[in-house]
């Protein structure tokens, strides 16, 4: 009893450091603060292991399922938050997330495009993708060094971005 | 997807959305699945890059190397330890570059000072994932199949053809492992440009050279044009200088012998690599079953026809194959059949653009090519790419139904100055003040969309739309003649509105394309020479 529920563990444990990424990046499209996604996040994850019991065939529909708690408890926390200024209206993030369900095994590629796509940029604007989202005042420090505002080399990194999303955009549309 | 519609989804992600946008933003997403597609791909890479672990003190440090001219307020005359260790650097380096050999002094000393690139990729056989990137540090590259085009120091053209690999040591200096290079150096700035091989060094005096290295044979040169100098690797001697039309000189060495020529060696020129990446797409689209037809424009050698191409041609055509040859014909290439293949009337091949790519002129009265389409269709997408500097008429047709009598049919058509219409039976008249008129290449798309309002059509120029109107009436009814290049008027019983300028690419899916896949196919075919290089400046 005690070795099964061991191997239950494990094999949560494995299937959950597989997909929490994925299922981070779902969480992503209902929630904008980045406290919140980590709130629900440990909500999803702790209904997902008193419910792991119950999932038929864990290895092939984890992933999904645990967007199906995530997307219930997004809704809930979005109603939690009413009050606060949220930027899109409920039901169409209800939209985004059921499509995400729908498309969630493309998501795996969409990592494998991203880390792709990132081997086609220049050593510094990968660097420079990365660099509006580290904690740390280096985005002036860089802007200082380099004799631009950083409203400009804002911009760049920008610009950057949405070239990676088109990459990743571009061959997910090659590879359907 | 428009490009600000894109930028809406980002500013979201990073919190810069503006209060009068968000309704805006709310809207795309409500009304585009494929905005949402590209809001929830934007989340997934958002998270992944707030996940990220790239280290950032390296920019800082790979950015405080560039700018050290720049940056003054770093002296080294602040700090005695820094100034003890700037010395011993120089001494270092001093040794370094008295005492190693020429082919590696290179790859030591490419540190940029002058805030420029090495080098900047103009173009690639593959999909062009960053446009005109630029090469700030040493880098190798490697292709098992197709190549690259890059520039260096706004003086040198460079193009690398694969199986092989080669590494961006400097911004005068490559090294070429394996492949075939075309050098073009139209800059005096370039001159003395290296090309540095397993077996010699190639220094250029003012040329165009191509060089096939591979690892089991001698180099292989073909001077073209000035004059180059070829050094020993390891003693630094040189062993020749080489003038056009390979004229061996002041041979040092019997070693150097007439066999290393190869005049004959076909090595890609500029241009190619766009040429390389559309033959791939055009491959993609033929084995798609949305593309409901897919002519690429290919002269073909005048054969017999195929019994395949003798069934997909137009009907009032199908008794004359016996004596047409496949020059006739633009052949369509996709997995279905919905389209016939066209015939040739009047039309003369031309440049397409790409240096071996063709075109059609519709240059005579009468030129136009016919097609039918085989059933209806509810939804559909056209892109081509058009030249319009050449029109003589009121009107030119770049595509028209052969008949005029019942909703449903259409034309598209080029005002003399290239002001671009769009005209459906049975339709109110729309004007647009877009005009086109130009002497590069450009892209035409057409979609036609049906959604709970209705049908609507929207043409683009160059991936921008220029015409947006609402339809009653569904496009391409029942089984349609279309004439290609030209317009038919019954009441005149002659054809009068030749294009007049050249149509290269002619793709028709059966659904609508989205933006972003708009926009995707104008990066992917605008040719080279058309592209204008980013401003080289430091980032």
């Amino acid at each position: 009893m005690l070795t099964q529920k061991k191997e239950t563990h494990t094999l949560f444990l494995k299937l959950y450091s597989k997909y929490e990424p994925l299922v981070r990046a779902y969480v992503r499209n209902g929630l904008q603060n980045h406290d919140e996604i980590l709130e629900v996040m440990q909500e999803t994850s702790i209904i997902a292991w008193e419910k792991f019991g119950k999932l038929e065939d864990p290895e092939e529909n984890f992933g999904k399922w645990m967007c199906v708690i995530a997307r219930y408890e997004i809704l809930k926390s979005r109603r939690n938050k009413a009050r606060s200024r949220v930027i899109l209206d409920n039901d169409l993030v209800e939209t985004i997330l059921d499509e995400g369900i729908e498309e969630f095994p493309k998501n795996t590629s969409k990592l494998d495009h991203l880390q792709e796509c990132l081997r086609t940029f220049s050593d510094f604007n990968r660097k420079l993708v990365y660099l509006p989202y580290q904690k740390n005042n280096s985005f002036v420090d860089l802007a200082k060094q380099i004799n631009k505002t950083p409203e400009a080399l804002y911009k760049r990194a920008s610009r950057l971005r949405l070239a990676l999303a088109d990459c990743i955009q571009k061959k997910l549309l090659f590879t359907e | 997807m428009k490009k600000h519609q894109k930028q809406l989804i980002a500013d979201y992600f990073s919190n810069q959305l503006k209060r009068k946008h968000e309704t805006e933003l709310n809207q795309l997403l409500r009304n585009d699945p494929a905005a949402r597609s590209y809001f929830r791909t934007y989340a997934t890479m958002h998270e992944q890059l707030v996940d990220g672990e790239e280290n950032i003190g390296d920019l800082l440090d790979f950015c405080s190397t560039k700018n050290e001219q720049t940056e003054p307020k770093y002296s080294l005359c602040k700090n005695p330890c820094l100034l003890i260790g700037a010395a011993a650097i120089l001494m270092l380096c001093t040794y370094l570059v008295l005492h190693i050999d020429s082919s590696t002094n290179e790859a030591t000393s490419f540190s940029t000072t002058n805030n420029k690139p090495l080098a900047v990729i103009i173009d690639q056989s593959e999909d062009m994932i960053e446009l005109k990137r630029e090469v700030w540090k040493q880098e190798t590259f490697e292709f098992q199949t197709g190549g690259i085009h890059l520039r260096f120091n706004e003086a040198v053209d460079f193009i690398f053809e694969g199986p092989g690999s080669f590494e961006i040591l400097g911004p005068k200096s490559v090294k070429v492992h394996q492949g075939k290079t075309r050098t073009i150096v139209f800059n005096e700035s370039g001159h003395e440009f290296s090309i540095i091989t397993p077996e010699a060094k190639y220094v250029d005096l003012g040329t165009e050279f191509c060089l096939n290295i591979s690892n089991n044979a001698k180099d292989k040169l073909d001077v073209q044009v000035g004059e180059i100098e070829i050094f020993d690797l390891q003693t630094n001697q040189s062993l020749a200088k080489i003038q056009q039309s390979n004229n061996l000189t002041n041979a040092s060495s019997s070693n150097w012998e007439e066999s290393y020529f190869n005049s004959d060696s076909l090595i890609s020129q500029p241009g190619d690599m766009g040429f390389l990446r559309w033959k791939k797409r055009m491959s993609h689209y033929a084995a798609q079953d949305d593309v409901l037809a897919c002519f690429d424009f290919t002269v073909r050698q005048p054969e017999s026809l195929s019994r395949e191409t003798r069934q997909h041609v137009p009907n009032e055509w199908k008794s004359a194959t016996g004596d047409m040859k496949s020059n006739r014909f633009l052949i369509s290439n996709p997995a279905r059949q919905e389209f016939t293949h066209g015939v040739l009337h009047h039309c003369a091949w031309s440049v397409g653009r790409w240096p071996n790519k063709q075109s059609l002129l519709f240059h005579h009265p009468e030129s136009h090519v016919s097609l039918k389409l085989k059933q209806n269709q509810k939804e559909f997408s056209l892109n081509s790419w058009i030249k319009t500097n050449r029109m003589v008429n009121s009107l030119n047709a770049f595509l028209s139904t052969k008949h005029w009598n019942k909703s449903g049919l259409f034309r598209i058509e080029f005002e003399r100055f290239g002001k671009l219409q769009t005209y459906f039976w049975g339709e109110p008249y729309r004007s647009t003040f877009y005009n086109s008129f130009n002497s590069e290449w450009q892209m035409l798309s057409l979609v036609i969309q049906l959604d709970e309002n209705g049908y609507h059509a929207n043409t683009f120029i160059n991936a921008v739309s220029c015409i947006s109107r609402k339809l009653n009436h569904l496009p391409f009814v029942g089984k349609t003649g279309l004439y290609l290049g030209n317009g038919y008027s019954i009441k005149k019983n002659r054809f009068h509105q030749n294009f007049g300028g050249l149509i290269d690419e002619l793709v028709l899916w059966n659904r609508a394309l989205s933006g972003t896949e708009i926009t995707q196919l104008y990066e992917q075919g605008i040719p080279q020479n058309q592209r204008k290089l980013f401003s080289q400046t430091s980032p």
